[in-house]
C-alpha cells in the first residue's frame, strides 16, 4: 500500500504486527528512530506511539496507550516527523493531567508556552552547580536526618504495603523552600500505576490543603495502559526544566512509585523478545532509569532548581532487587554528602532509637516504619508516617 | 580528515545503527552519521554492511540517512591545555560547549552534532626550544617545553615514527595548530593525535616497586598501590566508591590525575569542579584543578561515548606518562562501561554470555586494567612516568561474584573490598581489613623511606586483625566472657586499630590526609600499647581495669595530631602510657 499524504503528515497503512504494547509498520522507510507517531485504529480512535528501531523492512513502534483493538488491515499510522513533544506553561501549575498530559480535571485546554522534547537534554556536566540549600519535606524524619536539598534525587525505598503514597502526598502538600523564595516553589508530581483511592486520595488532599493552584499533578492510574508510564515521568519532568530553567522556579519533582515504571520497561523489552537482564529487567535499565533521574540538578546562572524524590518500592522487600539496587546506584541517598560543606550532620551519631529500626526496617513487610533511601543498603534512618 | 566514503543507513536501533555502502571503511574507522553529523565508530564489518555505534543520541536518524567514513580511528588531541579541563567520553570541550563565542554561557544543555576543537585553538602557548637545528631526534625526544600550569611543564614530543633532522624550529609563542620544529621538512604540530583504543608506545616497562602514597591509611599501611599498577575499588551503592576515588585524586601524591567519571553522576562531577579549584596541592602548592583532567560521561550521555570514555581518559594518561610524569587515572565506575558494551552488544544481538556480557568482556577490561605501568619512555633520554589506574565496580546488588568484579580481580594488584556492612555501621573507609589484599611488594620501600620497622609492624596489625576476625566468631556466639585475658587484650586492639587506625573521615580537615610518618607512629602507639598490656597481665590482672584504661581516650585522639607534631606527640603518648601501667 502507498503512503498517503495529507497536507505535512505522512500517513502509512502497512501495518503487519501488532502484539502487546508493539506494532511493525512496514516499509516505513520515512519514519524517523525515536519519532512519535499517532496510531489511527480502526474505529478512529487516534494514539500516540514513539519509533523505537527502524530498518529497511520494518519500524518497531510502542504504543503508549497499548494495542487493543487494533488490526492489520485498516489501522493508520501517521508520521509526525519530530520527536515526542509536551506542550509546557505556566497555565499547567494547579492542573490535574493524565498520565498522557491530557487534561483529567475538566478545566479547559492549556495554553502552551512551549513545545518541549519529552526526553529532554543533558545538563553540561561543567555548568551543573552543586546541590545545596534545604528543602523542608514537613516530615521530621527526611528534614532532621537526611535532609532534601535542591538540585538532589532523594530515594525512598518502601517494602510493599507501607505508606509511601501518604508520605508522598504530605510532602507534596507540606513541603516548602527555606528562605525568601517561597512563591517560587512548586510541585510536580507524577504517580505510576496508583490506585483510584489513591488517586483521589490525592486529589482531595491537594485540594484541602489549597496548595493545588502551586502543583501540576499527573496521574497514571493502575488499570490505564501500562506502557504510558514510560511516558508520565519524562512529561512530568518536562514540564518542571520548562519550570525550572525557564521560569525560574524551584520544582519539587515526585516520582511514585518507580517500580511501576521499570515493569513497563520490562513489558516491552519482554515485547520485543530482548535479552534479559537480571530478573527479566532489561540490561539497558540503568540507563534508562539514569534518563529520568538526572534530570535533577542546578545550572550556573540559572536561578531555578529540579529536586527529585523518588519512591520506589522494594519488590519482596529485597532491597538488592534491581530496581531499588539501579536506583540507587544513580540516586543520591540521604548520606549527608551534600551537606558536608553546609551544616554538617556527617558526625552526628544516630539516635540511639533510629539503629534499633534501621534492624527493624529488615523485618517481613508489613505496616509502620519505612526505610528511607539511605545511600546504602538500609543505610538511611527508618521513620513512622506520622497518623493522619 | 578528508572524506574516503558514504553510505546510508539501514537499520537504526538506539545506539547501535547499521550502513551499507561503506565499502572501504576499516574496524575502528570513525563515521558521521546522518545530517547532523554524528559522531560513530565502526565496530563490526558484516558483507556489504558496517555496524556502527553511535556517540550521540540517535533519534532523527532514518533508513537511507547519509554515513560517511572519515578513513581514521578516534583519537584524541594531545598538548598544552588538557590540564584543568573537563571532555565529554568523546573528548568535546565541556566548558566550551556551554559558552557562547564570547564566553558567556548560553546553553546549559548538551546538543547533538556539536563540533569544537579539544584543545582551545586561539590559546597562546610559550615555548621554550629544546633541541636545535641540525639536531638527529628520534620518537620520544622533547623539541619544546611550555609551562602548561604553574607546577607541570607540557613536553613535546617527537611522534611515533618520525625519525630525523630537525630543519627549523617553530615560533615562540604557538597556538594549538602551529608547528613547534620541523623534521626533515615535514612539520611537528604542537597538538598531535592518538587512537584511543591503541597504547602509546614505551621503551620498557619496569616493574613497579614505589607505592602511590595516598594519605590514606588503610591503603598506605595496608594495602598499597604501586605507581604504575592498578586498583579496583568493588562495592554495592553507597559504601563509598565515589568518596575514595574523589580522595585520592586529591590527595595521592601523583602529578596528574585524569578523573573519568563513566556513567556516573552529574552531581559528583560537579563537586569536583566546584571543589578542586578551591584545594591547593600540598606537594606544589598549585591548586588541584590544575593537575586535574575531567572526563565526564555521566549516565544519561549517550551510551557508546561512555565506553569510548575510559579509553579517553587512559590515553591522555599515557601522554603525560611520556613526558615523565606519574599519572593516576580513576574510573568510576567501570561497570558502566562494562554496561555500555553489554548494551552494544545486546542490539547487536551477540551471543550474551555471563550475565548478558558479551564473551569479549574480559579482554575488554584487561586491556583497560593493562595499560597502567611504570614505563621508560622513548627518546635518546628516556624519562620513567607511570600510569596508575584506580577502577571502581558497582556489582549488582552488591554481590561480587558477577562478571566485572571477577574479571577485575584478575586483572588488578590491589583490590580494596568495600563491604555495606562497614558502610552501614558508618565505618570509613569501609574497605575490608582482612579481605583486602595487594599484590605489590613495597615493604622495602616503606622501611627505607619511613622506618626501617614498618613492614614489621604493617604485618604484626594484619596478623592481629585477622586473629580478631576469628575471635569475633567464638565472642559472637558465646560472649566476651569466654576470652582468655590476652584474647581480650587482642580483642580490644583489634578494635583500636579498626577505629582509631583505620577509620579516617574523608571530610575531617585535619585527618583526610595522613602523612606516613603519623600513620607510622599511630600504628607504633597502638602496638606499643597493647604489648605493654599483654605484658602486665598476670593471675589475678582485672582486664577489664586494663581495657578501660584511661589512656584510650588519648589514643582515640592520634588522628587529630598534626602531621609534623606526630613524632614528638606519639612519644609523649608512649610515655603516657609507661606512666599509666606502672600505676596501674
Ligand atoms: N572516607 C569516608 N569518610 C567519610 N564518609 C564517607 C567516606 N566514604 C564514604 N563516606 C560516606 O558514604 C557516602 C556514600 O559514598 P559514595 O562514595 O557516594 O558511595 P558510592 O560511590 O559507593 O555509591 C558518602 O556520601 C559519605 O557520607
Ligand atoms: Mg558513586
Amino acid at each position: 500500500m502507498k503512503p498517503h499524504t495529507s497536507l505535512h503528515t505522512v500517513e502509512l497503512q502497512t501495518v503487519s504486527y501488532v502484539s502487546g504494547p508493539i506494532i511493525f509498520v512496514d516499509q516505513a522507510l520515512g519514519i524517523h528512530s525515536g519519532e512519535v507517531v499517532e496510531v489511527v485504529s480502526p474505529d478512529e480512535g487516534v494514539r500516540r506511539g514513539q519509533v523505537l528501531e527502524v530498518n529497511r523492512e520494518r519500524a518497531v513502534v510502542e504504543i503508549y496507550s497499548g494495542t487493543r483493538g487494533l488490526d492489520i488491515a485498516s489501522t493508520r499510522v501517521r508520521l509526525s516527523g519530530d520527536t515526542a513533544r509536551f506542550p509546557v506553561g505556566t497555565g499547567l501549575l494547579g492542573r490535574i493531567l493524565d498520565g498522557n498530559g491530557d487534561p483529567a480535571d475538566q478545566g479547559p485546554p492549556v495554553m502552551p508556552e512551549a513545545f518541549w522534547d519529552v526526553n529532554g537534554l543533558a545538563i553540561n556536566p561543567a555548568v551543573r552547580r552543586y546541590p545545596s540549600e534545604y528543602i523542608e519535606t514537613g516530615v521530621s524524619a527526611i528534614d532532621a536526618l537526611n535532609t532534601l536539598v535542591r538540585g538532589q534525587k532523594l530515594p525512598i525505598f518502601s517494602g510493599f504495603g507501607l505508606p509511601a503514597n501518604e508520605l508522598a502526598a504530605r510532602i507534596t502538600t507540606d513541603a516548602r523552600v527555606v528562605g525568601h523564595e517561597e512563591e517560587a516553589f512548586v510541585v510536580v508530581f507524577a504517580a505510576m500505576g496508583i490506585t483510584h483511592r489513591e488517586a483521589s486520595f490525592f486529589r482531595r488532599h491537594l485540594e484541602e490543603s489549597g496548595r493545588l493552584n502551586r502543583t501540576v499533578l499527573f496521574l497514571n492510574l493502575a488499570d490505564d495502559p501500562t506502557i504510558e508510564r514510560l511516558l508520565t515521568p519524562r512529561l512530568a519532568l518536562t514540564t518542571a526544566e520548562y519550570l525550572a530553567f525557564e521560569r525560574g522556579y524551584h520544582v519539587l519533582v515526585i516520582l511514585t512509585d518507580m517500580t511501576h515504571y521499570c515493569e513497563a520497561l520490562r513489558e516491552v523489552a519482554t515485547a520485543r523478545e530482548e535479552v534479559p537482564g537480571r530478573r527479566g529487567y532489561p540490561g539497558y535499565m540503568y540507563t534508562d532509569l539514569a534518563t529520568i533521574y538526572e534530570r535533577a540538578g542546578r545550572i550556573h546562572d540559572h536561578p531555578g532548581s529540579i529536586t527529585q524524590l523518588i519512591i520506589v518500592s522494594m519488590p519482596d522487600d529485597d532491597i538488592t532487587h534491581p530496581i531499588p539496587d539501579l536506583s540507587g546506584y544513580i540516586t543520591e541517598g540521604a548520606s549527608g554528602r551534600h551537606h558536608r560543606r553546609g551544616q554538617s550532620l556527617r558526625n552526628r551519631p544516630a539516635p540511639s532509637g533510629v539503629r534499633r529500626r534501621v534492624r527493624a526496617a529488615v523485618r517481613p513487610p508489613g505496616s509502620g516504619p519505612v526505610d528511607c533511601g539511605g545511600s546504602g543498603p538500609g543505610l538511611g534512618p527508618v521513620w513512622h508516617v506520622p497518623g493522619r | 580528515m578528508t572524506t574516503v566514503n558514504t553510505g546510508k543507513l539501514v537499520r537504526i536501533a538506539g545506539p547501535v545503527v547499521v550502513a551499507e555502502g561503506l565499502t572501504g571503511a576499516r574496524l575502528y574507522n570513525v563515521v558521521r552519521v546522518g545530517t547532523n553529523r554524528l559522531i560513530g565508530e565502526v565496530i563490526r564489518l558484516e558483507g556489504p554492511e558496517a555496524v556502527i555505534q553511535v556517540y550521540e543520541d540517535s533519534s532523527g536518524l532514518q533508513v537511507g540517512s547519509p554515513v560517511e567514513d572519515t578513513g581514521g580511528p578516534l583519537t584524541v588531541d594531545l598538548g598544552p591545555g588538557l590540564l584543568g579541563n573537563i571532555f565529554d567520553g568523546v573528548q568535546r570541550p565541556l566548558p566550551a560547549l556551554a559558552a557562547g563565542p564570547d564566553g558567556r554561557e548560553v546553553d546549559p544543555f548538551l546538543r547533538r552534532g556539536v563540533e569544537l576543537p579539544p584543545l582551545n585553538p586561539g590559546r597562546e602557548w610559550d615555548l621554550t626550544f629544546v633541541v636545535g637545528v641540525g639536531e638527529l631526534v628520534e620518537p620520544g625526544d622533547v623539541l619544546a617545553t611550555t609551562q602548561e600550569t604553574e607546577a607541570i611543564e607540557h613536553r613535546m614530543m617527537v611522534p611515533a615514527e618520525r625519525n630525523g633532522t630537525v630543519t627549523r624550529l617553530g615560533a615562540s609563542p604557538a597556538t594549538a595548530a602551529d608547528p613547534v620544529a620541523w623534521i626533515d621538512g615535514q612539520p611537528v604540530p604542537m597538538t598531535t593525535t592518538w587512537p584511543v583504543r591503541t597504547g602509546r608506545p614505551v621503551a620498557r616497562l619496569l616493574d613497579p616497586d614505589v607505592p602511590l602514597i595516598t594519605g590514606q591509611r588503610v591503603v598506605d599501611t595496608l594495602f598499597p598501590v604501586a605507581r604504575g599498577g592498578s586498583a579496583t575499588i568493588p562495592g554495592g551503592f553507597g559504601t563509598g566508591k565515589t568518596v575514595h576515588e574523589q580522595t585520592l585524586a586529591k590527595w595521592c601524591d601523583a602529578d596528574i590525575i585524569v578523573y573519568v567519571g563513566c556513567g556516573e553522576r552529574g552531581n559528583e562531577l560537579a563537586e569536583v569542579l566546584e571543589e578542586f579549584p578551591n584545594l591547593t596541592d600540598p606537594r606544589t602548592g598549585a591548586r588541584l584543578m590544575e593537575r586535574t583532567i575531567l572526563i565526564a560521561n555521566t549516565s544519561n550521555m549517550p551510551v557508546a561515548a561512555r565506553e569510548a570514555s575510559i579509553y579517553t581518559g587512559i590515553t591522555i594518561g599515557e601522554y603525560y606518562r611520556d613526558q615523565g610524569y606519574d599519572v593516576a587515572v580513576m574510573a568510576d565506575s567501570t561497570s558502566r562501561w562494562g554496561e555500555a558494551l553489554r548494551e552494544v552488544s545486546s542490539r547487536l544481538e551477540e551471543m550474551p554470555s555471563e550475565e548478558g556480557y558479551p564473551a569479549y568482556l574480559p579482554s575488554r577490561l584487561a586491556e583497560f586494567y593493562e595499560r597502567a605501568g611504570l614505563v621508560e619512555s622513548l627518546g635518546r633520554t628516556p624519562r620513567r612516568g607511570s600510569v596508575t589506574v584506580v577502577g571502581a565496580v558497582s556489582p549488582p546488588g552488591g554481590d561480587f561474584s558477577e562478571p566485572v568484579t571477577q574479571y577485575s580481580l584478575r586483572l588488578a594488584g590491589t583490590f580494596w573490598s568495600l563491604e555495606s556492612d562497614l558502610a552501614r555501621r558508618r565505618h570509613f573507609p569501609a574497605i575490608h581489613w582482612t579481605r583486602s589484599y595487594t599484590l605489590y611488594q613495597l615493604d622495602d620501600w616503606f622501611d627505607g623511606r619511613v622506618a626501617d620497622d614498618w613492614a614489621d609492624q604493617r604485618h604484626w596489625a594484619s596478623r592481629l586483625l585477622g586473629e580478631v576476625e576469628q575471635l569475633q566468631q567464638i565472642v559472637q556466639l558465646l560472649g566476651v566472657d569466654v576470652l582468655a585475658p590476652a584474647e581480650r587484650i587482642t580483642f580490644q586492639t583489634g578494635r583500636i586499630i579498626r577505629e582509631d587506625f583505620l577509620q579516617q573521615s574523608a571530610f575531617d580537615q585535619v585527618d583526610a590526609f595522613c602523612s606516613l610518618t603519623k600513620q607510622y607512629w599511630m600504628l607504633r602507639v597502638i602496638r606499643y600499647l597493647h604489648e605493654q598490656l599483654l605484658g602486665c597481665l598476670h593471675e589475678d590482672t582485672d582486664v577489664d581495669e586494663l581495657i578501660g584504661l584511661p589512656i584510650y581516650d588519648l589514643v582515640a585522639r592520634m588522628k587529630s595530631w598534626s602531621g609534623t607534631e606526630a613524632e614528638d606527640q606519639a612519644k609523649a603518648l608512649l610515655e603516657a602510657i609507661d606512666a599509666e601501667l606502672s600505676a596501674a
